[in-house]
């Protein structure tokens, strides 16, 4: 599995084991090194930061190594996103966040920092290339992969939206093992 | 006229209404022998009602023989009689005789072992009489005259025999176009010879004088409801119900027409006319009934020509060389009489609708008059310049040869359609004008010797309509030459006026054919927007559905993880497999009203063939049938999107195999180049349970199956036909009931794709257009070696 080289205050604290607060409390003080990203508030850990910190503070290495795959789940069908859900959670290799529109999808992403969305095409605000587009744009994202799921397949929009910065394509109704499959393999490339 | 001047025209191999025209001269529709046989024995049986009553029925048997008939009334009678009843009661019981045995009898002067064009007579005989049958029966029901509906569909098609007799080598070639490709005859009539039935059937009743009904109900019923003038709406009744008598008797497989397309369904065809669809059903029993009868009336059972005896002929052949030496007597006398006693019936003549080569033919009987008595060897030539908007009719008039006629094409008359006006035409002009005319008739024809020729040119008005060409005999050219003077300008006159009338004839007709040819490109565009509408509709229930299919799968799946038992977990393997089945169908339709854009390339049969059938066989079950395959040697290459012929071989072989369901051992995978017109054909063969015509007509209609519900969805075929078709290609189906069925596909070979590129087909347009426009009924040109350009599809 792809080993991550930053994290965010709330996945240092989930890897520590410790509250988001006392990660932001530390590093604020300057126990633990890092940086904001520019032009916002938000703060940013260095994988060696992090294992220095830990180190340190006898804090087990455990959690780095059995990270789970983060998926974000856009839909704006309810019972779509409650399938996905149901399947993946069951599952311990996943963590699942669910979002209903591209509005919703844009700010999750921003605090989740999944490794892949499974995006709808037709969202109700934005379509989801747009959302594609957004997430290629910012360099955080740049090991996000996106796996767009649509009921409508034609060619010509799927080429689109593989130049738009899709990883793959796959169409409704589909079957649930080869969706899991697929996820796996486009995380792990 | 013999079938090769009738070709050699300035239009390139086709025949010109005018041409046909002059071959109608000499035509002679013929008759079966079986027919003058029973007029001979019922005419034998004295004079009474009932004697008339029986020949009229067998007379009214025979398309060729009521033309005579009808004919023969109309040149007679004041009021000519617009049915074959009346004109039967009008002539009598003598004149009937002597007008059957007058006829040529069929197969007069064809080789042994049938005619030369191959029209089955029996078949196209069964075809008229029982439309004729069916459109009396029809008239009685919707309260229109059953006499003329009897003899408008009985005469309906008289065009095609009229088109097989003047041309029958190249009719035979229409035949087999008809033969290969599954379409409308009038199509190939109309690409082959140049003019189609309905045409020829409307010039043939109007030089006849057949009246209206007859005339109307040969042109009408072939043409759209919504081209007909609003002048003709009473006859266009009557060509509804003939055109329903046609469809019905063509659906029932009746007899021989030759037009195997189906634009629409004999219920809905009735229902315009009132009629329910039980009637319709009712009067098609009751013709096939009726059929029967009048086949026996003739003794045609047995199908065969047969039923004259050599004497019959031999009197009949007597007969017919008397008539014509009567004929030439009279046209031996005629010029004795005084060059202004003969103008008077020509100027009377111009009330009358005449032909052109008629009035040609009067006015040189009348210019000869006025030149005198012609030496051997001497012939007066007159001309009409503008026929059929292209070259020069030119009449030879040489007694007691009988006159020639000849097309030209000439340099005058294209390039100078309107020569100068005559004050302002100085002398050395005109003189240069009609020298060159002169110059050209002589190159073209051989009839004069410009030296030795006298030259009357008719103006009419401001426009230079034709002349007549006569030999300058010292002497007599002056006084000749001042009478012709006088003469000149009515002639002019009355020349002019036909040339009008034949040119709104022409016109009307290039009118309604444009008509049609627009009602096509409609019809084609309609189904574009209704493709269109479809594939909008679909891409919305696609997203719309597959949602909820998703779901439906989605937790039949999870659901099948948890079953504890294998019953239910196949159960939500069904389910979830149901769904995926609804998505397919959805995805089928779109794909299907708007398919992806073709990539081109060259393709080799052999490989894609073998691969395909290789890959059907992998996935086959035991019961299902073998594919064979034969590809020819000289199959080239052809040029499509190798995943769309791929689709569309795999359509047809699922096609071929679900019509053979397990009683038949194989299907045929064959490939071969096409000679006639240069394109490669593939066929697939079953040997299956093969389909009546209305299937076939119905068979690329999408969700049109007759194959057991819930087996195939009935879009495999239409699909096909969508991806062969945006590959330039066109596919067809040839099937009888019980005798397996067999689709081509004619594809474009490779390296007239490399030429053409990667575009798209345009729109097909000019005068090229199939008249019925988009569906698999493109017009087919077949063209003799070393003829003009091949023709092409879509090109």
């Amino acid at each position: 599995m792809r080993a991550k080289s930053v994290f965010t205050t709330g996945e240092a604290a989930e890897i520590c084991k410790l509250s988001q607060q006392t990660i932001i409390r530390c590093f604020d003080s300057g126990q633990l090194q890092g940086f904001r990203v520019p032009g916002s508030k938000f703060r940013r850990i260095p994988r060696p930061a992090l294992i220095k910190f830990m180190k340190e503070n006898n804090i087990p290495l455990d959690g780095l190594d059995n990270q789970q795959i983060r998926v974000l789940v856009v839909d704006d069908d309810p019972d779509i996103v409650d399938l996905f859900v149901d399947v993946l959670q069951k599952d311990p290799r996943f963590e699942v966040a669910a979002a209903r529109t591209g509005y919703e999808a844009g700010l999750l992403t921003q605090q989740f920092l999944p490794d892949l969305i499974v995006l709808d095409y037709m969202l109700p605000d934005v379509n989801g290339n747009i959302v594609c587009k957004a997430v290629r744009e910012n360099p955080e994202l740049t090991d996000t992969r996106i796996l767009f799921i649509s009921g409508v397949v034609n060619p010509a929009e799927i080429e689109k939206l593989k130049q738009a910065g899709a990883d793959d394509f796959i169409k409704k109704p589909f079957n649930i093992e080869k969706v899991v499959e697929r996820i796996i393999e486009l995380v792990e490339s | 006229m013999s079938e090769g001047t009738a070709q050699n025209g300035s239009t390139g191999g086709k025949l010109t209404a005018g041409q046909f025209d002059l071959a109608l001269r000499e035509l002679e529709l013929p008759t079966f022998a079986g027919v003058v046989k029973r007029i001979c024995q019922a005419a034998g049986g004295g004079t009474s009602p009932a004697t008339l009553q029986r020949l009229t029925d067998i007379v009214a048997c025979d398309p060729a023989l009521s033309v005579r008939v009808l004919a023969e009334a109309a040149r007679t009678c004041d009021q000519p009689p617009g049915d074959i009843r009346r004109a039967c009661e009008a002539l009598g019981l003598e004149a009937l005789r002597t007008i059957t045995l007058a006829g040529r009898l069929l197969g007069d002067d064809e080789p042994a072992g049938g005619s030369l064009s191959g029209l089955d007579y029996v078949g196209f005989w069964r075809h008229c009489v029982a439309v004729a049958l069916a459109a009396e029966r029809l008239a009685q029901r919707t309260g229109l005259d059953a006499a003329g509906a009897y003899t408008a569909g009985l005469l309906h098609d008289i065009g095609k025999l009229a088109l097989e007799q003047v041309v029958p080598k190249t009719y035979r070639r229409v035949l087999e176009a008809v033969q290969l490709h599954v379409g409308n005859i009038a199509d190939y009539e109309a690409g082959i010879i140049g003019i189609d039935h309905g045409l020829a059937g409307r010039r043939l009743a109007l030089r006849w004088r057949l009246g209206a009904t007859v005339e109307h109900a040969a042109w009408l019923c072939h043409q759209l409801a919504q081209v007909v003038p609003q002048s003709l709406r009473e006859h266009a009744l009557l060509a509804k119900v003939v055109n329903l008598a046609d469809t019905m008797v063509r659906a029932r497989g009746i007899g021989f027409s030759g037009n195997l397309t189906f634009p629409r369904r004999p219920a809905e065809m009735g229902a315009e006319l009132g009629l329910r669809e039980s009637a319709i059903d009712e009067v098609a029993r009751a013709v096939e009934a009726d059929l029967r009868e009048r086949q026996a009336l003739l003794g045609l059972l047995d199908g065969s020509l047969s039923g004259g005896d050599e004497a019959m002929r031999l009197a009949n052949a007597e007969l017919g060389r008397m008539g014509r030496r009567l004929g030439l007597q009279v046209e031996e006398l005629s010029p004795a009489a005084g060059a202004f006693e003969r103008l008077r019936p020509l100027l009377a003549a111009l009330t009358q609708q005449q032909a052109l080569d008629d009035a040609m033919l009067r006015l040189g009987q009348a210019v000869a008059s006025v030149v005198g008595e012609l030496a051997e060897g001497e012939s007066l030539v007159v001309y009409s310049l503008e026929v059929d908007g292209c070259g020069l009719l030119a009449m030879r008039h040489a007694p007691p040869q009988t006159p020639q006629w000849r097309t030209l094409s000439c340099e005058l008359a294209a390039g100078q359609a309107c020569p100068p006006p005559r004050p302002a035409m100085p002398a050395d002009a005109i003189i240069e004008f009609s020298n060159r005319l002169l110059g050209d008739l002589a190159d073209q024809t051989g009839w004069i010797e410009p030296a030795d020729s006298a030259h009357q040119a008719f103006v009419c008005g401001r426009r230079w309509v034709g002349g007549v060409v006569y030999p300058a005999r010292a002497g007599r050219q002056v006084r000749a030459r001042r009478t012709l003077d006088h003469l000149a300008e009515p002639l002019a006159a009355m020349l002019a006026q036909v040339q009008a009338r034949c040119a709104e004839l022409r016109l009307g007709e290039e009118l309604a054919r444009a008509a049609q040819t627009l009602a096509g490109t409609q019809e084609a565009l309609a189904e574009q927007r209704v493709l269109s509408a479809v594939g909008e509709m679909a891409a919305g229930a696609a997203h719309e559905l597959n949602n909820p299919l998703a779901v439906i799968s989605g937790r039949a799946q999870l659901m099948r993880e948890r079953a504890g038992d294998d019953d239910a977990r196949r159960t939500w393997q069904l389910i979830a497999d149901q769904a995926h089945r609804i998505s397919d169908i959805v995805t089928d339709l779109m794909e299907y009203a708007s398919p992806p854009q073709p990539r081109p390339v060259a393709v080799d049969l052999h490989a894609l063939l073998r691969q395909v059938a290789h890959d059907f066989s992998a996935t086959a079950q035991a019961t299902s049938p073998r594919v064979d395959i034969s590809v020819a040697e000289d199959a080239p290459p052809v040029w499509a999107d190798p995943s769309h012929l791929r689709a569309v071989l795999v359509e047809l072989l699922q096609n071929a195999a679900g019509a053979a369901g397990s009683s038949a051992p194989r299907i045929r995978l064959a490939a071969r180049m096409d000679q006639a017109d240069g394109n490669v054909l593939l066929m697939v063969r079953d040997e299956g349970c093969g389909m009546d015509a209305s299937t076939v007509a119905n068979a690329f209609t999408p969700f049109f199956s007759l194959q057991d519900a819930g087996r195939r969805r009935g879009l495999g075929l239409p699909k096909a036909k969508r991806l062969v078709e945006i590959n330039r290609g066109r596919i067809w189906i040839r099937s009888q009931p019980a005798q397996g069925s067999t689709v081509y596909v004619e594809l474009p070979r490779a390296d007239d794709g490399l030429d053409r590129g990667l575009e798209p087909a345009p729109p097909a347009g000019g005068d090229q257009t199939p008249r019925s426009g988009g569906r698999n009924e493109r017009q087919d040109v077949e063209h003799d070696p070393g003829q003009d350009q091949p023709h092409r599809p879509g090109g």
